[in-house]
């Protein structure tokens, strides 16, 4: 029964009507600038980020989730017609759905991707609902060692899915962490890693170093040459899939909703895990198993599936534990706490309304992704012929007021301008940055609980090992790094990852 | 090879700052810096030994010089001159970091992107950021 009263608030709050516009706001901007050839959502989320302070949390939130799965679906329309993946997730997408539009069948191809994922949409709502709630129970009897632990397996695991060298990777999140330390010391309140610079005081802005990394080091990347070469935009003809097409769809829309669900909760990039596996696994059991890679209609509503399920569970860690599995689920732990609220398990109990309230509107998020993009898809292909001479200085000039929106002043327009450039320098050197986000966003976290949990056992570090649940944590922490270290391993995430491109 | 280099001098860069903290607040950055430092290490021995090498070139020095000259742009003058004329400003400038574009497009896309924004930002959003600023008369 519990279940239904926390049902009734989320639909309360989520069809009120001033959140359902910021909804449906979300889910158009993130399809409209997730369509964008070589705007990924993370870029999407960063760049969308200032627009949501003005909002009250909860529509903050809701507006945030619909950038992203907007963006995630705006991605899987470019892969499909221009055979240019968004992001890394539809990259999949692509190998069949672009054979697909080639034959004259980017309708279809469109429409089961829009239905895939409205169906695992639902799915995976229904999960979050189901699963949060008892998560959120025992992550309220952790304690700093725990959180501690916690905050450690969550870093580790971003190691274990970033595509390079795991050097570099956990190179980039120790800096992201120390970057992280700049500013006020939450115990003794004295400044740190300022360089005498009163404007680092009140610590470095989430979404300056996310604009500037992600929004202007895209940019950047993108003006090298040959990055983008245009493909010929195919062209639709009927969007309605036929009956045969519907048919084909169900078993691999279940199969990778199932696939999705479940690795979206790892921490990682779980949508861009889920949607390989879903494609791999679908090839072996698919009885038209020779058509794929020449448009079969499986490849594209499996991964698709998949990825939209990986998507809205990774909301599951992300709300109950306060622990972000990718790169847009931490940006939305930084507008939390730029609103004030302290991500974690308590806001289930402190906020039902956002808790609830972000849930559901999850779903009518996607229910209204397929309610815009069967109109608009005539659109989204005009959009996508847009010139980059005049793409590119929009988004720098987007991020640049996004950016100075939030502080008012011209100081964090250099931290917008040093992690653009400092962004594409990293990613050139073949380092990530997703771990380096998720380092500086988890930084203070990490820091706050160790103290605290050092401030309990009286500086002993023991605590962290002799808590049962603390040291299962941090074994688990120690195996996946192990794990990921293999030489046999580390040659398959080699396979896994070449395919990709 | 030059990952370590850039490691390398990250760490080094940071550890003189962690030390001059006292005990307390400066403890957890000590403790990363040197981590930093043993990985910055891991990763030049590695591109010494030449197992792993990163190519380093085709950089677009022309995109990167000319963003960051419309970052600072929109920085230094967002205040006195407003939103439109900064926005038409930085714009172009970002416009032309694309190869092959001449001054006549950048205008275009400048002038273009600025009405975008003024509407966006000032009518819809309503942003308080003047649209022309003090030095240009500063009405609105």
């Amino acid at each position: 029964m519990e279940l239904l009263t926390h049902l009734a608030i989320g639909f309360a709050t989520a069809f009120s009507p001033s959140n359902l516009l910021y909804c449906f706001l979300g889910v158009l901007l993130g399809t409209v600038i997730g369509v964008l050839p070589g705007i990924g959502t993370a870029t999407t989320v960063a760049m969308l980020l200032p627009l949501t302070f003005q909002l009250e949390p909860t529509s903050s939130l809701i507006m945030l989730a619909g950038i992203y799965y907007g963006s995630q679906y705006g991605g899987s329309t470019t892969a499909i017609m221009v055979n240019l993946p968004g992001e890394a997730s539809s990259a999949v997408t692509t190998i069949d759905g672009y054979q697909m539009a080639r034959r004259g069948r980017a309708g279809p191809a469109l429409a089961v991707a829009a239905l895939g994922s409205f169906f695992a949409g639902t799915v995976a709502t229904l999960l979050v609902l189901t699963v949060a709630q008892p998560l959120t129970a025992i992550a309220l009897r952790f304690g700093p060692a725990e959180y501690f632990s916690l905050v450690t397996v969550g870093l580790v695991s971003s190691v274990a899915l970033a595509s390079g060298s795991i050097l570099n990777a956990l190179a980039m999140i120790c800096l992201g962490l120390l970057i992280s330390m700049t500013g006020t010391d939450i115990y003794t309140a004295m400044p740190r890693l300022t360089f005498g610079l009163p404007e680092l005081e009140g610590g470095i802005d989430v979404a300056a170093i996310a604009a500037g990394a992600f929004g202007i080091g895209e940019i950047i990347r993108n003006s090298e040459a040959g990055v983008i070469a245009r493909s010929t935009i195919a062209s639709v003809k009927s969007i309605w899939p036929s009956i045969e097409d519907l048919k084909r769809m169900v078993g691999p829309t279940v199969r990778g909703t199932t696939i999705g669900s479940f690795l979206g909760v790892l921490p990682g990039s779980g949508a861009l895990l889920s949607s390989f596996v879903a494609y791999n696994v679908e090839k072996k059991v698919s009885r038209n198993s020779a058509e794929f890679g020449k448009g079969a209609i499986e490849g594209v509503a499996a991964p698709e599936a998949a990825n939209n399920a990986g998507a809205q569970t990774s909301f599951i860690p992300m709300l109950s534990l306060g622990l972000p599995s990718n790169v847009v689920m931490a940006l939305m732990i930084g507008a939390m706490m730029m609103q004030g609220i302290t991500p974690g398990p308590n806001v289930a109990t402190t906020h039902p309304e956002l808790f609830w309230g972000v849930i559901v509107s999850m779903w009518i998020g996607n229910a209204m992704l397929v309610l815009l993009n069967f109109p608009l898809i005539g659109i989204w292909i005009k959009l996508l012929s847009t010139p980059s001479w005049i793409l590119y200085p929009a988004i720098v000039t987007f991020c640049c007021i996004g950016i100075y929106s939030l502080a008012n002043n011209s100081f964090i327009m250099y931290i917008l301008l040093v992690s653009g450039v400092g962004g594409y320098i990293l990613v050139k050197l073949g380092c990530e940055l997703p771990p380096f986000i998720l380092g500086f966003i988890l930084g203070p976290m990490l820091e706050e609980h160790f103290r605290r949990a050092m401030s309990l056992s009286g500086g002993d570090p023991m605590i962290l090992v002799t808590r049962p649940i603390s040291a299962a944590l941090l074994a688990v922490a120690v195996v996946a790094l192990i794990v990921v270290s293999l030489p046999a391993i580390s040659r398959k995430r080699k396979e896994v990852f070449v395919e990709e491109d | 090879m030059a990952v370590g280099c850039i490691y390398g001098l990250t760490a080094w860069w940071s550890l003189p700052v962690g030390d001059s903290v006292n005990m307390g607040p400066g403890y957890f950055p000590i403790v990363l810096s040197m981590l930093l430092v043993l990985l910055g290490a891991a990763i030049a021995v590695r591109s010494v030994v030449g197992e792993y090498s990163v190519a380093f070139e085709g950089i677009p020095w022309r995109s990167i010089a000319m963003n960051t000259l419309a970052i600072l742009c929109f920085a230094s003058l967002i205040r006195p001159l407003g939103l439109f004329p900064t926005v038409m400003l930085t714009a172009s400038l970002s416009c032309l970091g694309s190869a092959n574009v001449s001054m006549t497009k950048a205008a275009i896309a400048g002038f273009s992107i600025a009405v975008l924004c003024t509407l966006i930002f000032s009518f819809i959003i309503g942003l308080p950021i003047a649209i022309v600023g003090p030095w240009l008369g500063g009405f609105i």
